[in-house]
This record gives C-alpha cells, structure tokens and sequence, in this order.
C-alpha cells in the first residue's frame, strides 16, 4: 500500500514519470531513425542555404568578404543587361513545358491503360528513356540535333540528298533553339505517364460501372470521372513540374550553342535559364559567389511564391468526400 | 511535451545551420604571414638535407602528371629526404584552388594559368609572392630575369607588371599548326607550289593568298570543307590582331575606346576568314577539323608533340598512317600570321603557383626554381611533352643534346614557337619580341579580365559570323562592360 502511495508521489513530483520516459524513448527511437535524413537535410540543404543567404548581402568571392550590403540585389535588378531576358527565358520554358508534359503524360498513360496484350512491353518501353542519366540524354540529343556540332538528323539528310547550307539549325539558331529543348522534354515524358497510371488505378471501377449504367459514353467518363480524380496527381505533377522547370540547367548539359556566349546559354542566349547564370556567375571563373547566391535566392522567392499561388488556387483539387 | 521537444531540436538545429552559416564568413588568421600576407621570414639559404613533404597540385591530364612527376623526380635528385605527393583537380583552377583553400587543404604548390593566378590573388595569404625570393636570389648571384622571356614572366605577375605569383613552366605561344599533307594533295592536283610561300614571320597577306590557292582545290571547294580552325573567340589570337591594328580597348583615364577605325578594320579582319570560306562561322557550329586531319591550319599554343600525337590517331586506320619519325612529312609549324608594319603574336602561360601558407614556403620556391632550370626546363621535355622552354638560351631546339625539346622533332620547324620572341641571338644580343600578352584589363582591375574577355569574344564572334551590324555588336559590347565593371 505505502509502495503504491511513494510512486503516486514520485510521479507527481518526477518529471520522467514511465509514461512520459516510454513516450520520450520512443520519440528518440523515431528521431534516431530519422537522424541520417535530418542531418543530410542540415548538412547538405539548410546549411549551404542560409550560408548562401548571408553571402548575397556581400562581396564574398569564394575566399574573402570586404563589404556587407544590398548591392547584388541593386545589381540584379538594375545594371545586370541579361537578367530578365533570363527570367523571360526560365518562366516562357516553365510555362510551355510543364503542361506539355502533362498533357503528353495524360495522353500516354490513357493510351497505356487500354487492357490489350503487350501493353506492360510498351509501358516499359515508354518509361525506359527516364532511367537513362540526364547526363547521358543530354550528349544523346546534343549529338542527334547538335548542340555545338551539327547532328545526326542533318548528317542523315546529307546523305539523302541535302545541301548543307540548308541544315536545320536546331540549338545553333536563336528561333529554334527553344522548339528544340522542349522537344528534348518529351523524351521523359514517360515519368509522368507512370504518376498517371497509377493515379488511374486508383479510381474505382464501380464508379466506371455506374457511369455506364446511367449512359455516359467514354467521353464523359473521361471528363465526369477519370480527370476530376486525377486532380490530386495533376496538381502534384503541376507543382514538382514547375519547380523543376524553373531549375532546368539542360543547355549546360548539351552545351547549347555558348558559341557566342556564356557557356549553356543557348544562341543569342535564348536558352540562358536562371539556374545557369546562377551556376555561371559562381563557376564561370570569375567567381562572384555573391551575385549567385543572390539569384538564388531570388529565384527561390520566386517558387515559393508561385508554389503559394498556386496552392492557394487549388480548389480543383479533388481530395475525395469529407467524412 | 513532445511536441514542446521537437520544436526545441528544430530551433536549436536551424540555429546551428545558422551559426554554421556564419562561419564561413569567418576568416581566420595565420600566425606564419604577416600582414600582406605573405611568410614573415624569407630563406633563401637552404639545408639540402632537409626533411619534408612538398604537395603540388596539377590539373588532372596524363601531360601534366608526366610533366610533374619528372621535375619531382628530378627534384629528389637535388632534395633526396623531400617527398614530392601529386594531387590531381579535375574543376578549373580557381574553382579547384578555392575549394582546396576552404577546406584548408592546400597543397604547397599548384598549377595555374594566367588569369586564374589574378582571380585568386583577391586573396591575401593565399599567393606565395616571390618577389623577394627572386630579389635575394638576384643580389647572391644565384638568378638572372634576363634568362626568361619577359612576356612570360610577366604573365606571371599580379596585373602583369608587379608582384611575380606564378612562375611559367612553359612558353605558350600561338602558333599555326599545318597539315603538309592536305597541302601537297593540292599541289599534285592543281599544279601549283603552295608549301614554299609558307615561313616564319609570314603576313596575312600572305596568309590568305594561300588560302586562295587551297581554295582551288577539288577537297576545299566543297560545302561545309575548311582550311583553318581559327580559334576565333580566344583573347590569345583576338587580341593581338586589335593590337596591329591599334585597337584601344580603354583610354589612359580608363574610358571604353574601343569604338574607332581600327577596330571595325580589326573586326573586318576576322569577318574576312569567314566570308571567304577559309573559316567555318563561329555560330555554325561547324569547324574544320584540324585534329581530326581534315583541315590544314590550326592557331593553337599547343606542343607540337601533342598535336603529332593527335594526327597519328586521326589517320592511324588510313593509308595515310604514319609515326613520330616521319611526322614531318605529315605536320609542321610556322608562326602565326602577323600584320606587315606591327607584327604581333598571342603569348599565354600555364605556370606553378605556390600556397602562402604553406610550411615550406622555401622549398616551393626551390622547387619552382628548379622548375626554371635547364635541368627543370629539359625535364618537361622528358615527360614526352615538347613544350617550348621559357629560358632564351634554350630556344635551339636544334641542339636537341642539351635542349630536349627538340628531340626527336629536329625536322620540324619548331623555331616558329620561339620565332622574334626576344631568343638569343648567335652574337649573344636578343631578336625583337612579337609576344603580346592580352593585358588591357589591367586598366580597370585584374579581377574584371574573366568578364570583359568575355565580352570581346562575343563582340568578335557575333561580328565575324557576318549576321550582326557593326553598331549592334558595339552596342552589346557597351553594356556587357558597363554590367561586368559594375560587379563586386
């Protein structure tokens, strides 16, 4: 009896009551699981983030400051001649790319979902483009359309019969360059096929089967049932698409055509995206970590901003019925 | 509670990424520089028995390792208990050395270029000066600057006229590579002699009346052949063509000049290559293929080893294979065109820079003065890359028994590399230096020479491609400058 009464006092008094010590060793347990994540997230995100964000408020040349101030913002927005034709660049690519995929993809997936014989070979070889490393389909189409070589498309018109002053110029003309990288983006087009597949294959077939029994041909089972339940991987695909887009340092990759300029920025710079002056100003040679890092992080305002927009108008969104 | 916890753990982590953050700002002293940051003490007296480790770092190709490893090698030979450890970077230098710098890993010693050696020497303590290791050296008799071509020390120097951080290893000087076999095919079918207007010191003129002749040629009359990989948007062939002409980029207040008579000449120069076909245009993305033995010239400042070496994989499964013994009848060399009244020549050097803080400032120093030696200078050649000694009285490369890089190569006419660029003389005096180091920059500051180099080549390439007016290409060269000089 006295025992029970001393751990009702100890309780009181203690504040690692057993409950509580169960409750704080499995929070350790779970944080200790979780540790790795959390430093590689520390250690390799928020680290060089918020070092970046101090740095865009110098002069910081990769090995001294001399001065704190707005001046790389002033800069930017003021004296830089390319920036907003970057900015142009990035948003015009985000803008044509992103729904291009997703429309593509939607299609895709539609026409992968068909049950007929050979479909899982045809998925497969849908998808297998987006196993290849960037890297490696980068000097693929740099070496098929040219980046700073003419390519095989040209080299097999030769052969039929082409003169070469009549090339199609692909990554080498200011007009065409974009068409180019954006018929690049195709290629992947695969990965949201698979999103998609499997968004379809989460909507019940007894809601299929009521449609049909109440007369909605396939037409309006597409737009009254399969797209509104897709909402939820449409705005998915919508947001990773887009920030993705506006990161976009493929013409570095393929070395679009900096013949005439900074290297990745494509012909007359029609494919300097934001993500690469950012890696140009800091690596480029001349070292003005500063200036990068303050594109940076304008160029993460922006997202962010965009994510909220686009969040904030998200009432499209079909989440499934409230309890 | 726990949620209390977790949300004390988020601050205290963020606070840290935040203080984490700020340390890199931090800049920390060392006690062994003193305030210029520089070794507070200087020795020149060596102990020869010393004990030590030298780190030096090269840029991660098999040439330079070979070039490294043999001066190490012969460096032990002077320095037996100094162990020499290569490190190999694979980034461009300043990125790699500023990385190294960071993460307070430098090596003793690391190779540079010219305009990597004045981006890095923003930073104080971080560029060994050996200036006064090179005075002391002077007044105990030990040195002479007058063994060196004076173009290439200088491309040595903090804005090429002051403090001496880099040394050169090499005397890199443009030259036009040629493809005697593409010639003489042309000689057979159109009868005419081509390879004797070719030689050393020859003009544009000159230049472009064998284009012509070439052009006569059934190989190069066709679509999409070219004569000459010209290099069109390097500072090294650019900029002394705009100095022939008498190109001023920026006027002695530091004003941009550069919209005058000379330069439209100047740009008309290179506009000519392309118009007449002997030039791919820069924007075409095409070439004409000196390495790969489809075209017949090629400004470049590489060894001549090197790019024999490069013809002989070109044509190895052809008929027309061939080896480094008989490369002359295949390859040669001869200076880069100049302009009749003011002959100029490109001038660059890859050299060795040495770390400040290192522990043995005064065994890099001995060893970039090996470097400078005969000994150092015939060790490079050893290596199997023949790149021109930066000592004048080593430009013989005739006398191939004490200056190897020649060796090997006495058929081909290597004096192109060394041709007026102030070499001793039979009588002991020094022929005129047509080098001309790309140095107008330094007007406004060393560290603007990335971006405003940058600017030149695109002015230079957009005009010479023949699709831009001479007012739109100055007018983007205008405010490229005027947003590359406003940068901190």
């Amino acid at each position: 009896m006295s025992v029970i009464v001393q751990n009702e006092q100890n309780e009181k008094k203690g504040f690692l009551t057993p409950r509580r010590r169960r409750a704080l060793k499995g929070w350790l347990t779970g944080f200790l699981f979780a540790l790795p994540v959390i430093l590689g997230i520390l250690i390799f995100s928020y680290y060089p983030a918020i070092q970046t964000f101090f740095w865009s408020f110098t002069d910081f040349n990769g090995l001294e400051i001399t001065e704190w101030s707005f001046y790389q913002y002033e800069y930017m927005f003021t004296i830089d001649p390319d920036i907003w034709r970057i900015f142009g660049n990035t948003l015009l690519y985000a803008f044509v790319s992103v729904p291009l995929g997703l429309v593509l993809g939607y299609f895709l997936a539609l026409a992968a979902n068909f049950k007929v014989k050979g479909v899982p070979v045809y998925r497969l070889l849908f998808y297998l483009p987006v196993i290849i490393p960037g890297i490696v389909s980068g000097i693929l189409f740099s070496t098929i359309l040219g980046g700073n070589e003419f390519g095989v498309i040209n080299e097999i018109l030769h052969a039929l019969g082409m003169s070469a002053g009549k090339n199609f110029k692909f990554f080498l003309s200011g007009e065409t360059a974009m068409g180019s990288l954006l018929f690049m983006g195709v290629w992947t087009v695969g990965g949201s096929m698979i999103i998609w597949l499997s968004a379809f294959k989460n909507i019940p077939d007894t809601l299929y089967e009521a449609a049909k029994l109440d007369g909605a041909n396939a037409w309006q089972r597409l737009v009254k049932i399969t797209l509104p339940m897709s909402t939820p991987m449409i705005f998915y695909n919508l947001i990773t698409g887009i920030i993705g887009a506006l990161q976009c340092t493929t013409p570095l990759v393929i070395d679009a055509a900096g013949i005439t300029g900074a290297p990745g920025s494509g012909f007359d710079n029609s494919l300097y995206f934001v993500a690469i002056k950012i890696y140009n100003e800091a690596f480029g040679g001349g070292a003005y970590y500063a200036y990068a890092s303050a594109i940076a992080w304008v160029l993460f305002a922006f997202i962010g901003i965009l994510t909220i927009i686009i969040f904030s108008t998200s009432k499209w969104v079909f989440y499934g019925e409230e309890d | 509670m726990l949620k209390k916890l977790s949300m004390l753990g988020v601050c205290a982590l963020m606070a840290a990424s935040m203080l984490l953050g700020l340390t890199g700002c931090e800049e920390v002293k060392n006690p062994n520089l003193d305030e210029n940051g520089q070794p507070n003490q200087i020795v020149t007296d060596i102990d020869y028995d010393v004990t030590a480790t030298l780190k030096v770092a090269y840029k991660s190709e098999n040439s330079e390792k070979a070039i490294v490893q043999s001066l190490a090698d012969g460096f032990k030979k002077i320095f037996k208990n100094v162990t020499v450890e290569l490190i190999a970077y694979n980034d461009g230098t300043a990125n790699a050395i500023t990385k190294l710098y960071n993460a307070k890993t430098m090596p003793d010693i690391f190779m540079s270029d010219s305009f990597s050696m004045l981006t890095l020497s923003a930073k104080k303590g971080l560029l060994l000066d050996f200036t006064r290791y090179i005075e002391q050296e002077i007044e105990a008799g030990t040195f002479a600057l007058t063994d060196y071509y004076d173009a290439y020390m200088k491309l040595g120097q903090i804005g090429f006229d002051g403090a001496q951080c880099m040394i050169p290893r090499s005397a890199d000087r443009v030259v036009c590579h040629i493809n005697k076999m593409l010639i003489r095919e042309v000689e057979q079918e159109t009868g005419k002699d081509i390879l004797s207007k070719i030689h050393n010191g020859w003009t544009w003129e000159e230049f472009y009346e064998v284009c012509d002749l070439l052009k006569e040629g059934s190989t190069f009359k066709k679509s999409g052949r070219f004569l000459l990989d010209g290099e069109i948007k390097w500072e090294a062939v650019w900029n002394p063509v705009f100095k022939s002409y008498g190109v001023e980029y920026f006027d002695k207040d530091g004003n941009v000049a550069i919209d005058s008579e000379a330069t439209k000449q100047a740009l008309d120069h290179f506009k000519y290559w392309v118009s007449q076909g002997y030039c791919a245009s820069p924007t075409s993305g095409q070439s004409a293929d000196f390495e790969y033995g489809k075209g017949v010239f090629y400004f470049n400042s590489m060894a001549a080893s090197q790019e024999i070496k490069t013809l002989i994989e070109a044509y190895k499964d052809t008929n027309n294979a061939f080896t480094v013994e008989n490369a002359s009848d295949v390859y040669d060399v001869v200076t880069m065109p100049v302009k009749a009244d003011k002959p100029l020549i490109g001038a660059g050097a890859a050299g060795y820079c040495g770390y400040a803080g290192s522990e043995n400032p005064e065994l890099v120093w001995q060893f970039l003065k090996f470097m400078l030696t005969k000994d150092g200078q015939n060790a490079i050649a050893d290596s199997g890359v023949n790149y021109v000694p930066v000592r004048k009285d080593m430009a013989d490369y005739t006398d191939s028994e004490n200056n190897h890089w020649g060796k090997g190569y006495e058929k081909i006419n290597l004096q192109a590399f060394v041709y007026k660029s102030g070499e001793l003389l039979e009588d002991g005096t020094y022929n005129d230096d047509w080098n001309c180091n790309t140095d107008y920059f330094n007007v406004k500051g060393s560290k603007y020479a990335v971006d405003l180099n940058a600017g030149v080549s695109t002015f230079v390439t957009s005009y010479a491609a023949g699709s831009k007016t001479y007012e739109t290409v100055l007018t983007t060269l205008k405010k490229t400058w005027d947003a590359a000089l406003r940068k901190r």
